[in-house]
């Protein structure tokens, strides 16, 4: 059995209060037994916070997950995601997750998609609302481009408290994460080892200064960054060596080495 | 039986296919369509450089398939461990391929049967759609296996259209949206519909040969219009059994007339669905989907079939007014309903379900209604 971790996982203060932590544990594609073991297992070793969407057809494996684990609710940051699919069905389909799940409210719910690729303001004034009532602790968006931010706030008048996107060193976007920060909204990174390129010479250089590994790196920058990071793995080594990377820290010169492999133009 | 037990998918099906022809007094079973051959001899011939390639079954299960030699490395490749004979290229191929197929039924004893689907009917031939209907009509719990894939390809193929869906994207980079995302999940083949003419509905379609199809596109544009709705289907092969499913978005918020259209096929739609269960006749529950939209669209704007037998490609038409065929656990069947309008695409919507013991079982997640994006 590996140790569980003692190093706590820094959080970051959303703008309606939640505090989520900046490294959590990613579900997709698990599902059933499966998932419900691995979700265990990376509570067990430390991690609070966990990642599922309606999507994801796991919710319910989360659901047992989080009946089976003694850590109480209130030390677990959920996140769950509405489906693009779902404008006109939003609140039906917060209560399907909230009784898959087994909790009266999420801590974070994103809307998954842009719908049709627009900002999708019916379904985000149904997201405050449902913040308002406390079924949600924070609502954020995913796979969402600046504008569509800023079309949302024009909109309703709130801005997203998350944007979770594809975000690797390939897809490091500096302004993005700039026009975030000014917006109050903390940037999420999806797929962040699987969107990498995890042999990269820069990589690997900085990792071995740090007897770290690539994918470990990749976490810790994130992190440094105030990215909230969710990998995803199904094993328990992986599990943990994702989660154990608070004990180095990246120099300021190392952080804009790995900026510097940004493949967006 | 000790010999069953042993034998692999395939053989179980031919064995099924085995015992229908000689229900039906035949020895030698001539399959040409690929669900057929497919089902006899687990080949995709879908993506074949030629035409014409015949599988034949003969006496004691064995299979040849004669092919073009153009086709050859995609055979070797397969994983066919039946025999095989080729016709060579060239300007006469027709000719060969003839010959080839003439000196297989040449070597038969005078006496035997033949049963040809209609590609290869030859005179005095018995039909081989009824025998092939009828051993794929039950699936087993391989065929089960591989269709729950399938289906599962087709929800990911949906979900790859609708999560990255703009009013600004061209058709072609729609289809490569799937073919993307479904090759990442390990399935990149297509079927259609449209390879039986049973199969063939009003709404038109575009484009050819790949896993999503947009519907009722009678003039392809290549370019979406935000203000009509966009009916599509996704049709993925899983180990060649079919993944069959579709439905409607739509970008702005629905008109009156169209919202009320909609909403009417949806509701029938469920309706049908909710009737499929062991003991019903098909004709049954094509009459209450009917039912359930009278008085709110005309009838000649809606299909005759509604539910095929769904296997290794589209089957034998089930669903319609006249089929009396009564449902059984273990069938499964593409439900698919569809309104045509006067003025651009309709409204289609498409499921795969699994007749079971007490009801049925959905296998996609594809919501049958109205997808609004905006
Ligand atoms: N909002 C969205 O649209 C969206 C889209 C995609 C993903 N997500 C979320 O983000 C999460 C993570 O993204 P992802 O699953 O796409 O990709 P990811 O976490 O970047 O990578 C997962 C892959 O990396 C492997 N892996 C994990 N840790 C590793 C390590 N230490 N060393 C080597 N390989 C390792 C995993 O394999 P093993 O499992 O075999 O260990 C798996 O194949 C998802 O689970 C989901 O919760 C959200």
């Amino acid at each position: 059995m590996t140790p569980a971790l003692s190093t706590a996982t820094p959080t970051v203060t959303l703008t309606a209060g939640a505090k989520m932590p900046l490294i959590g544990f990613g579900t997709h594609p698990l599902r059933g037994q499966e998932a419900t073991d691995a979700i265990l297992q990376a509570l067990d070793l430390g991690y609070r916070s966990v990642d599922t969407a309606t999507r994801y057809q796991n919710q319910d494996a989360v659901g047992a997950a989080l009946r089976q684990t003694s850590i109480p609710r209130e030390e677990l940051f959920i996140t769950t995601k509405l489906p693009p699919d779902a404008v006109g069905f939003e609140r039906k389909t917060l209560e399907q997750s909230l009784e898959a799940l087994g909790t009266d409210y999420v801590d974070l719910w994103l809307m998954h998609w842009p719908p049709g690729g627009s900002p999708g303001a019916g379904s985000w004034k149904e997201f405050i609302r449902a913040r308002e009532e406390g079924l949600v602790r924070a609502i954020g968006v995913s796979n969402y481009q600046l504008r569509l931010l800023d079309a949302l706030k024009r909109e309703t008048g709130e801005y997203p408290e998350v944007a979770q996107l594809q975000w690797s060193p390939v897809y490091y976007s500096e302004r993005y994460l700039t026009a975030c920060r000014e917006r109050g909204i903390v940037v999420g990174a999806h797929s962040p080892l699987r969107s990498a390129r995890l042999e990269d010479p820069v990589l690997t250089e900085i990792a071995r200064a740090h007897d770290a590994t690539p994918t470990q790196v990749i976490i810790r920058w994130d992190v440094q960054h105030g990215v909230a990071v969710v990998p995803k793995s199904a094993h328990r080594e992986r599990m943990l060596s994702n989660l154990d990377v608070m004990r180095f820290t990246l120099t300021e010169d190392e952080m804009k080495a790995i900026d510097g492999l940004s493949e967006l133009e | 039986m000790a010999t069953t037990m042993t034998l692999n998918p395939v053989q179980r099906r031919v064995q099924r296919v085995a015992e229908q022809m000689d229900a039906a007094g035949a020895d030698v079973l001539l399959a040409t369509s690929p669900s057929a051959i497919a089902y006899l001899a687990d080949l995709n011939i879908r993506s074949f450089t030629a035409p014409g390639t015949v599988l034949v079954l003969g006496p004691g299960g064995n299979t040849t398939l004669l092919a073009s030699e153009a086709d050859q490395p995609k055979i070797a490749a397969s994983g066919y461990r039946g025999l095989t004979d080729f016709w060579s290229l060239g300007q006469d191929a027709e000719e060969r391929r003839e010959s080839v197929l003439r000196m297989h039924l040449s070597g038969l004893p005078s006496s035997a049967r033949v049963a040809a689907e209609r590609g290869a009917l030859r005179e005095g031939a018995i039909a081989a759609e009824p025998i092939l209907d009828a051993a794929m009509r039950i699936k087993d719990d391989d065929e089960i296996r591989r269709l729950r894939a399938a289906a599962d390809l087709a929800d990911i193929g949906y979900t790859a259209v609708v999560d990255r869906m703009t009013p600004e994207l061209r058709v072609y980079e729609i289809v490569r949206n799937v073919d993307r995302s479904l090759r990442r999940a390990g399935g990149g083949e297509f079927w259609s519909p449209l390879e039986d003419a049973a199969g063939v509905t009003r709404a038109g379609y575009y484009p050819a040969g790949s896993i999503a199809t947009l519907l009722g596109r009678h003039e392809e544009t290549g370019v979406l219009d935000p203000s009509q709705p966009l009916p599509f289907a996704l049709y993925p092969l899983s180990e060649n059994y079919t993944g069959a499913a579709g439905t409607t978005i739509v970008f702005e918020t629905p008109g009156p007339l169209l919202r009320s259209l909609a909403d009417a096929l949806s509701d029938a739609t469920e309706t049908a669905l909710a009737a499929i269960r062991p003991g019903i006749r098909a004709d049954e529950v094509f009459a209450i989907h009917r039912q359930a939209l009278q008085g709110t669209v005309s009838p000649d704007r809606l299909d005759p079939i509604i539910g095929y037998s769904l296997g290794t490609g589209l089957g034998r038409p089930l669903l319609s007014a006249t089929s009396e065929e009564v449902l059984e656990p273990g069938m499964a069947l593409s439900v698919r309903t569809a309104i045509t309008r006067e003025q651009g695409p309709g409204i289609a919507f498409q499921t795969t379900v699994l007749v079971t013991e007490t009801g049925n079982e959905r296998l996609n997640i594809v919501p049958l209604r109205l997808i609004e994006l905006h």
